[in-house]
């Protein structure tokens, strides 16, 4: 990771490509957990009825750490878990993760409420784009979240 | 006059990487202002439309329109679409 941010709970970070899908479990390492829960956001082959090969992630590295960071507290505040989350930077083709969310929790249930929560406010609240490009190398930015409070 | 340099990210970053605006105060409704003038001046009324959804950063702080910049170059962040 390129820029990591981590507590005795949780660890975040931004990774230059694709995000790794395996050998992550020592992160959440906690013998008295029974349950991990993950997520892996795998950019796919079309959106909005349009064809995509790859997706060219735009990141505020400062900003974007900083909200991770703030997200990852708040939850792991409000869940016994262990959580890590890391997102992509940069060109992520088809099949590949962009983003890897994984919590560890005594029983699933915390586990599960957590990568959930985390993938639904990591959409609206951490500084990061996404321009997908085609098969022809068209390319378009999607829309999103304004960070704005008054949109 | 005070220049300020904006910093694109997102969408904006197919305009310009950064580009320099003048303003009478670093308050950020100026920022903004100036900002919507020079994005009118090159005819990018597109972009005009994604700066009303869009917010300033200082650094790693993000700046409310009532709020102050504290440097000479500010971050222009488009709506967040990550994951």
């Amino acid at each position: 990771m390129f820029v990591e941010s981590s507590s005795e709970y949780w660890t975040c970070g931004l990774i230059d490509g694709a995000c790794p899908m395996q050998g992550l479990n020592e992160k959440l390492s906690d013998s008295a957990h029974g349950a991990i829960a993950q997520f892996f956001g795998v950019v796919r082959n079309h959106n909005q009825g349009l064809k995509a090969v790859a997706v060219d992630y735009d990141v505020h590295p400062e900003l974007a750490i900083k909200a991770l960071s703030e997200l990852c507290a708040e939850l792991t505040e409000r869940h016994p878990v262990r959580l890590l989350v890391i997102h992509s930077r940069g060109l992520v083709r088809v099949g590949e993760a962009s983003v890897v969310i994984m919590a560890s929790s005594a029983h699933r249930k915390d586990a599960l409420t957590v990568v959930s929560e985390a993938i639904d406010q990591l959409k609206v609240r951490v500084p990061i784009w996404k321009k997908e490009i085609g098969p022809d190398d068209d390319q378009r930015w999607l829309d999103g979240h304004s960070l704005r409070d008054d949109y | 006059m005070i220049k300020i340099k904006v910093a694109c990210l997102g969408v904006f970053r197919d305009f310009r990487d950064d580009f320099e605006v003048e303003v009478a105060s670093l308050a950020v409704a100026d920022i903004r202002i100036a900002v919507d003038q020079f994005l009118d001046s090159h005819e990018r009324a597109d972009l005009r439309i994604v700066l009303k959804r869009s917010i300033f950063a200082d650094g790693d702080e993000l700046l409310k329109d009532n709020m102050m910049a504290e440097g000479s170059k500010v971050s222009l962040l488009p709506p967040v679409a990550g994951g």
